[in-house]
């Protein structure tokens, strides 16, 4: 049991990680595309 | 009048003196922490606007036990399989009866206890925790996020070391695999996630952990100096940040990244959709310039979400519903939590500090813990300590709302993944 635990945990970590840089790389790209076609500064 | 009659009159007295010891100890007890709480709260040392009415709740809910009546004490005894006396009555409280769940044992109870309306309609389904986001998401100003997203979500992601570490070893100490996912929440520092976590996973601790997580989210602003003067020495507590030239963003560039972070992670955890809905809304709604809902939502429903929360926690711990043998295996793993996502935060700032050719302050780290505004706060006040000139605040405000985003994630990681481990 402990060690599934480690073992989850380690995944849900790296697909946090995974998660949380795709929602910033998101924001890279809604910024490229507000600021290329929306008229943004 | 016999003395069996003056005995009935003064029920709170004759409840706790009928008690076993532990018990009449445990009541005594969280009379006084009741009475701790609000002079702490009045100080400013915990958060006055939940530890006030939480403290005055527990000290009364304490107090205010008698014996239930033979019909309420039959409803109350089948949900909780609690006995009940000889002449058929048993201890409880008029305020709350939090594990009554049968549909017609509610419909009962909810004609009895005064706060089972708030409990079983705003409470116990999540709604309050989903509230108080909303008013989180109306505070957060998200530009200081945009501006350098990559960076602040490293450092949060960093920060949730005590979130993810906490995990194998509440389930070493003797927890199952919900049970320490819910406690483990702790280390993300955010009240509502605990709260909605613990709700999901292990309702039937929700109680305690939800009153360990608030209690120490209250000392996060007292104990996090003390380890940012522990791991980082003055030096590095003083490097001023890079001036990097100012990124202006719009409120329609922070309306369309709600729009976007919200729909996308909805997509992937729609088991955490509500708390995801609750914080992006607020965001949305400031950023559209909806100025009377920013109002609503900041004052009427944050103040009044906080106050019941607060209200509602205090009633909670009656010595009977949070006695249980896992409290102070909670406790521990509780501080270990927060501990953790300290330190995790601090390394995330070395490691920055090194990449950027120890240009970054890893202070910046601490603020990544998304107890926000307070660990931002509490960063900018170490670093003024031993440079007074020196400004990361509109920085480490954008750690710490990452620190949110970062904590919804794994709040939605945990509620769908953690079910499914055998």
């Amino acid at each position: 049991m402990f060690l599934t635990s480690v073992t989850s945990a380690i995944i849900m970590y790296a697909l946090a990680g995974l998660i949380s840089f795709l929602v910033a790389g998101l924001i890279k790209l809604l910024f490229v595309i507000v600021r290329r076609y929306g008229g943004g500064k | 009048m016999h003395f069996s009659d003056i005995a009935n009159i003064f029920q709170g007295i004759t409840s706790l003196v009928h008690s076993s010891w532990p018990m009449i100890a445990a009541r005594l007890g969280l009379i006084v922490l009741g009475g701790v709480l609000v002079y702490y709260g009045r100080k400013g040392v915990l958060e006055p606007l939940l530890m006030i009415p939480m403290g005055l709740g527990m000290a009364m809910v304490n107090a205010g036990v008698l014996f239930l009546d033979p019909t309420t004490a039959a409803v109350v005894a089948k949900s909780t399989g609690g006995a009940v006396l000889a002449d058929g009555t048993a201890q409880g409280t008029i305020m709350l009866a939090p594990f009554v769940e049968r549909t017609d044992d509610l419909m009962y109870i909810l004609q009895i206890d005064f706060l089972q309306p708030i409990y079983t309609f705003a409470f116990s389904n999540g709604l309050i925790a989903c509230l108080v986001f909303m008013g989180i998401g109306v505070l957060l100003d998200v530009g200081f996020l945009l501006a350098r997203p990559f960076q602040s979500m490293f450092l949060a992601l960093c920060a949730e070391l005590g979130t993810v570490a906490t995990f194998p070893i509440a389930v070493a100490l003797g927890l199952n695999f919900n049970e320490a996912a819910s406690i483990a929440m702790v280390g993300g520092a955010d009240g509502p996630m605990v709260l909605f976590t613990s709700l999901k996973l292990a309702k039937h601790l929700f109680v305690p952990i939800t009153v360990v997580a608030y209690l120490y989210l209250g000392l996060t602003y007292g104990g996090y100096p003390y380890l940012i003067r522990f791991l980082v020495p003055a030096k590095l507590r003083a490097i001023r940040p890079v001036a990097h030239p100012v990124v202006k963003i719009s409120a329609g560039e922070k309306l369309a990244f709600a729009f976007v972070a919200g729909s996308v992670l909805c997509l992937l955890f729609p088991s955490a959709a509500p708390l995801l809905l609750s914080l992006f809304v607020g965001v949305a709604v400031r950023e559209a310039g909806l100025q009377y809902f920013t109002n609503m939502i900041e004052n009427t429903i944050l103040y009044g979400a906080t106050f019941f929360l607060g209200l509602l926690l205090g009633v909670l711990c009656e010595a009977s519903t949070i006695f249980n043998p896992k409290v102070l295996l909670l406790l521990v793993l509780g501080i270990i939590s927060l501990l953790l996502s300290g330190v995790g935060g601090i390394i995330g700032g070395y490691i920055l500090d090194v990449i950027s050719g120890r240009k970054f302050n890893p202070v910046f780290g601490i603020a990544a813990v998304s107890c926000v505004p307070s660990t931002a706060k509490v960063a900018q006040k170490e670093v003024s300590a031993v440079a007074p000139d020196v400004i990361i605040l509109p920085e480490a405000l954008g750690a710490n709302i990452s620190g949110v985003i970062t904590t919804a994630i794994l709040t939605g990681i945990y509620v769908s993944l953690v079910p499914l481990m055998k």
